[in-house]
């Protein structure tokens, strides 16, 4: 069942402006897929293409042996499920209805979710502990919330491949554990997880392969450590690095981006 | 549906029945009943007029009413669902200023009788937003925005070109003018057999195709990047819903004229009763839109010895009912 998602030589411009210039990578089943990198560096661009949302691209994107360009709408929502950064409604669905989304793959154009497709949707709530938020408005959740509901939305669409657009960002601590845990666990029951990350630490602790991008370019692939070399050549600031319980942690020198120019050296 | 539903379903159908038997021209309930079940003598326990004024005037108009309703409610729920825009009504593309420029056309240069105005009131009205649609495809794929910033051009334009059309026709004949200035009230007045050739099929068809694509409103009502990943192609599905809505708009206002207030109404009613899903809220504005616009007719007809035109009687039961939901901010998004 499992899905790969292989990228090659992929390019991608805005106009004039070239987000990803020449990005190769794999994501396979059963893996957590990090993409590591600045703002700007081209990660949501990066998952757009591979959900088919931004075309035309060169290079290619191959999802489960399938080119993502050739795939209709319909093809790839089945085999791909995309979690927004955020997301705002603009009319106050209840989050059971915002779930329900997700079977939209599944469902004829000209009908409407089922009593099974209604079933599983609950199910899925229970299962990631956001029941009591089903007939909440959507519009009035918090940050942490929000994303459950797009989380358990991209569940009930079931598909073999996630792509989640930082999915920890607005997110307090319990909320990130909380969200990360999930994502572990889906990965390890067979999903293909491709998620971006702003955290070197959390991308460190839950992810099996970190692509660091910069500027729309690969920098690096880490595997299971961090590289504090690679991170401050990145970031263009200088990184401490600690060590608590045996696992290594990355953060910010205080003042650290005063003290170098990004690619300046 | 349920009981809800159930009771709004039949309190459309009661009114629509009372429609029958509604009007300046007194005739009994009884005979009313009767000649509905015996249409086709003209003459019998009744005189040919009052006949004619139940079968070839009442029962048609009801209908037509009944249809309107439905379709400038749909069309308004269905316009706010994919424009993502709770303030929008199916006037957004400019299809009501197009046929009124339609009409005017019509009315003051052609000739007045009713199925030459209805043929240009409704071919202007979907020109009107084809021409919003390819100004806003002048720069590629067009985004809802630059295709709502169009339709606000386009009817504008419209709008002023009915203008012109009446300083043109200042000289001419005043009795043109007095039936153009009551088209653009709105009105069922002018409503017999013939003049639902051309709406009624249009408005069952396209009413009937929306409905069916309800789910997909909500889907739609999410922005394009979430529709998109759902599955579900965007573009066409906007513009199917787009072409649809203008249909049922067209041929509405084609016969009955500018009726405001109905489409941008209706759905925040709908909604205060059964939440935002568009499953429930396009049934339900259907009912209520048909309701309201069958109260207003009726109003319309015999409040005073000469009928006010019915957009009148909309603007007033809906402006302040507007205003009251603002204020109170029950508008079910706010």
């Amino acid at each position: 069942m499992g899905v790969k998602v292989e990228v090659r030589n992929l390019s991608f411009s805005f106009g004039s402006i070239k987000a990803l210039r020449g990005v190769s990578l794999d994501a396979y089943e059963g893996q957590v897929t990090c993409l590591l990198g600045p703002n700007g560096s081209g990660k949501t661009t990066l998952l757009k293409c591979v959900m088919g949302l931004l075309s035309p691209y060169n290079g290619s994107i191959r999802v489960g042996g399938r080119e993502v360009s050739e795939m209709d709408r319909r093809e790839a929502a089945r085999l791909m499920a995309y979690v927004p950064q955020i997301h705002r409604a603009v009319f106050p669905f209840s989050s059971l209805s915002v779930v329900l989304l997700g079977r939209t793959p599944w469902i004829s154009e000209i009908s409407g979710p089922g009593e099974e497709d209604i079933r599983r949707a609950e199910e899925v709530m229970e299962e990631l502990g956001i029941s009591h938020l089903a007939h909440r408005p959507y519009t009035r959740l918090s940050g942490g919330e929000m994303r459950m509901v797009l989380i358990a939305r991209a569940l009930v669409q079931e598909a073999p491949v996630l792509l989640m657009d930082e999915p920890t960002a607005y997110l307090d601590f319990r909320y990130q554990s909380i969200v990360m845990d999930v994502v572990r666990r889906l990965a390890d029951s067979g999903k293909t997880v491709l998620l971006s990350l702003h955290d070197p630490n959390v991308a460190a602790a839950y992810c099996d392969r970190i692509y660091v991008l910069d500027r729309g370019t690969v920098a690096g692939v880490l595997e299971g450590s961090l590289d504090k070399g690679i991170l401050e050549r990145v970031y263009g600031m200088e990184l401490a690095q600690g060590s608590v319980d045996g696992r290594t942690f990355i953060f910010p020198r205080r003042g650290a981006s005063r003290s170098s120019h990004r690619g300046g050296s | 549906m349920g009981r809800r539903g159930l009771s709004l379903a039949l309190l459309t159908a009661g009114l629509a029945f009372a429609s029958l038997f509604v009007g300046r021209f007194g005739i009994e309930p009884s005979l009313v009943l009767r000649i509905i079940a015996h249409p086709g003598t003209k003459v019998g326990p009744w005189t040919y007029s009052q006949w004619s004024v139940v079968w070839l005037i009442r029962v048609p108009r009801t209908i037509m009413v009944v249809l309107a309703g439905m379709a400038l409610a749909t069309a308004g729920a269905s316009f706010q669902a994919v424009f993502r825009n709770p303030l929008v009504a199916p006037s957004l593309l400019g299809v009501t200023q197009g046929a009124a420029l339609g009409a005017s056309v019509a009315i003051l240069f052609a000739s007045p009788s009713g199925s030459v105005v209805q043929l240009f009131a409704f071919s202007f009205g979907l020109l009107a937003v084809a021409i919003s649609y390819f100004i806003s495809r002048v720069r590629g794929t067009p985004g809802t925005l630059t295709l709502v910033l169009a339709g606000v051009a386009v009817s504008m334009f419209m709008s002023s070109m009915v203008g012109v059309m009446k300083f043109l026709a200042a000289s001419g004949s005043e009795e043109r003018i007095s039936s153009l200035v009551f088209w653009l009230m709105g009105g069922f007045y002018r409503v017999y057999w013939g003049s639902l050739r051309l709406p009624a099929p249009i408005i069952i068809v396209s009413v009937t195709a929306v409905m069916l694509l309800r789910w997909r409103l909500n889907v739609l009502s999410m922005g394009k990047e979430e529709a998109e990943s759902l599955g579900v192609d965007y573009g066409k599905s906007i513009g199917l819903v787009v072409v649809l809505a203008t249909l049922m708009t067209a041929a509405t206002v084609s016969v009955a004229g500018i009726i405001s207030w109905i489409g941008l109404v209706i759905p925040h009613i709908a909604r205060m009763l059964v939440g935002t899903d568009n499953r429930l809220v396009l049934p339900y504005s259907l009912a209520i839109g048909s309701s309201i616009m069958l109260v207003s007719d009726m109003i319309a007809r015999v409040a005073t010895t000469a009928e006010i035109p019915v957009g009148i009687i909309t603007s007033f039961i809906g402006f302040p009912f507007f205003a009251h939901l603002l204020r109170r901010r029950r508008l079910g998004w706010a």
